[in-house]
């Protein structure tokens, strides 16, 4: 095992090979992005409390040491204290990310992905293999996203732009969800909000078995392949039909929020 | 700003990769892939676009043979080439720069993905406005609003940009709809005495400009 202890601004090259980072941190601003080479890390404003880094038989781990003092907490409150943390891995690597309070960025990864924070914010970009996020309160912005995605959040938008992935879980209770798809394969999508708005772009000559289910709010479409039923405002309405051949599904429920999928014209 | 490319990067970037020899659109994204290694992700929609208004302005042209495009560049994208080869130059050395600095490239990247989903939020906002306006909404709770019960929605039956419902029928389903709409609006929430009072001063105000044009 090796292990630094990183109480300034610093840098390190790992030179041995990395396929596991595991991060817990209290509050961060964390990067992890997958990029050539020996795995890299940069920290910068590590503040009172030094960086902890470990590497062990293939897993790289950051944590940080020490308790938090008085005017830490206070400044955590206001989200000024917190060390940026920068991690450059081999994008197979998987990745397993801890946050209280923070912001995150992950990129270029095509592993397993896994984060949680409590209260902050996600940006994913450019993933190719099984993400996962949870965050209670804040958003998820992602772009570019291909693979297996799962997204929730209790109060938070979550967004997605230029997706391609196969499969597709978001979840909000009280935020709004917007996605972008431009694959109109064998996708499976699945989206829910309690009180939110749901917003689906989804390509002309789709492959899609869609079913759209809004309690109390309207549901409106490009889609004229998809027939109304349940006008009686009791059970909510639901809209369903089958686009192209069907092979895929797309799921949408939102409670008291409409439901808006539109069609995004295809170039070729 | 390689990332997310800026604004005219990506199609000085298309432009070198077709130098090489003609592509279709999947072998450039790829190659972009394979270039950016997963930090930039073209998608075919914002690809083919570009494309497009590349070919519209004579610096590509494209062959269709069998189903696919394959894009070749022009004497004019070469000149182009040429003309910009110092900005392609710091391009290339920008995206090396920045792979080396792993907290410069994640702002970097942060701010493109910021971009990109602010675009995407205003386009997306309109392509609903447009939606609606067609008439392609279901209003909430019609079959309780009285006579009317289910109401005709040319948008769902004929889903081609239909040349407009009869303005009688439009004019009396927006009318159901404003009402079923506001009441989903304040349904099972508790508003403030504010916001009831700003409200009740909005429907008047609706309901004078009405009562003018119609008298």
């Amino acid at each position: 095992m090796t292990s630094w202890t990183v109480a300034g601004s610093d840098r390190l090259t790992i030179t041995e090979p990395v396929d596991r980072v595991v991060v817990r941190l209290d509050y961060a601003r964390l990067n992890v992005v997958g990029t050539e080479g020996p795995a890299r890390i940069e920290i910068s404003r590590p503040g009172r409390r030094p960086v902890l880094v470990e590497y062990r038989s293939g897993t790289l781990s950051v944590r940080q040491r020490g308790r938090w003092s008085w005017m830490e907490l206070v400044r955590l409150v206001r989200r000024r204290v917190g060390p940026e943390v920068s991690i450059g891995v081999p994008p197979g690597t998987e990745v397993d990310l801890q946050l209280v309070t923070g912001t995150l960025l992950a990129s270029g990864l095509t592993g397993s992905t896994r984060a949680e924070i409590t209260s902050g914010q996600i940006t994913l970009m450019g993933l190719r293999g099984r993400t996962s996020v949870k965050l209670v309160s804040g958003p998820v912005e992602a772009l570019g996203v291909a693979g297996d995605l799962t997204m929730e959040t209790v109060s938070g938008e979550l967004i997605l732009a230029e997706g391609t992935a196969e499969r597709i879980q978001a979840r909000t209770v009280s935020g709004a969800i917007t996605c972008d798809l431009d694959n109109p394969g064998e996708s499976e999508i699945d989206l829910a909000t309690i009180s939110g708005s749901v917003t689906v772009r989804v390509r002309r000559d789709s492959d899609l078995d869609v079913r759209l289910h809004a309690t109390s709010g309207t549901i409106t479409s490009d889609f004229p392949e998809l027939t109304v039923d349940g006008l009686r405002s009791w059970v909510g309405k639901r809209a369903q039909g089958i686009l192209g051949t069907g092979r895929g599904r797309l799921a949408v429920t939102a409670q008291s929020g409409s439901i808006t999928l539109l069609a995004r014209a295809t170039a070729e | 700003m390689p990332p997310v490319f800026g604004h005219g990067q990506l199609r000085l970037y298309l432009l070198r990769l077709l130098e090489d020899g003609p592509k279709h659109g999947y072998e450039l994204i790829r190659l972009l892939e394979e270039r950016f290694r997963g930090l930039y992700a073209p998608s075919a929609g914002t690809i083919y676009p570009r494309l497009q208004r590349m070919e519209s302005e004579g610096l590509v042209t494209h062959q269709a043979t069998g189903g696919r495009k394959i894009y070749q560049i022009t004497d004019l994208g070469r000149q182009e080439l040429r003309l910009r080869a110092d900005e392609l130059a710091a391009l290339e050395s920008e995206i090396r720069a920045s792979v080396a600095d792993l907290t410069k490239l994640a702002g970097e990247i942060r701010s493109g993905v910021r971009d990109s989903l602010h675009g995407l939020r205003q386009e997306l906002r309109a392509a609903a406005r447009e939606t609606r306006r067609r008439g392609r909404e279901i209003p909430v709770g019609t079959a309780e609003t009285g006579p009317y019960g289910r109401i005709p929605d040319p948008g769902w039956t004929d889903g081609t940009a239909p040349a407009g419902p009869e303005p009688a029928d439009e004019f009396e389903r927006r009318l159901l709809g404003f009402v079923a709409e506001v009441r989903a609006l304040t349904r099972g929430r508790r508003l403030t005495d504010g916001q009831l009072r700003t409200s009740i001063r909005l429907l008047d105000g609706a309901l004078d400009g009405l009562r003018r044009l119609l008298r």
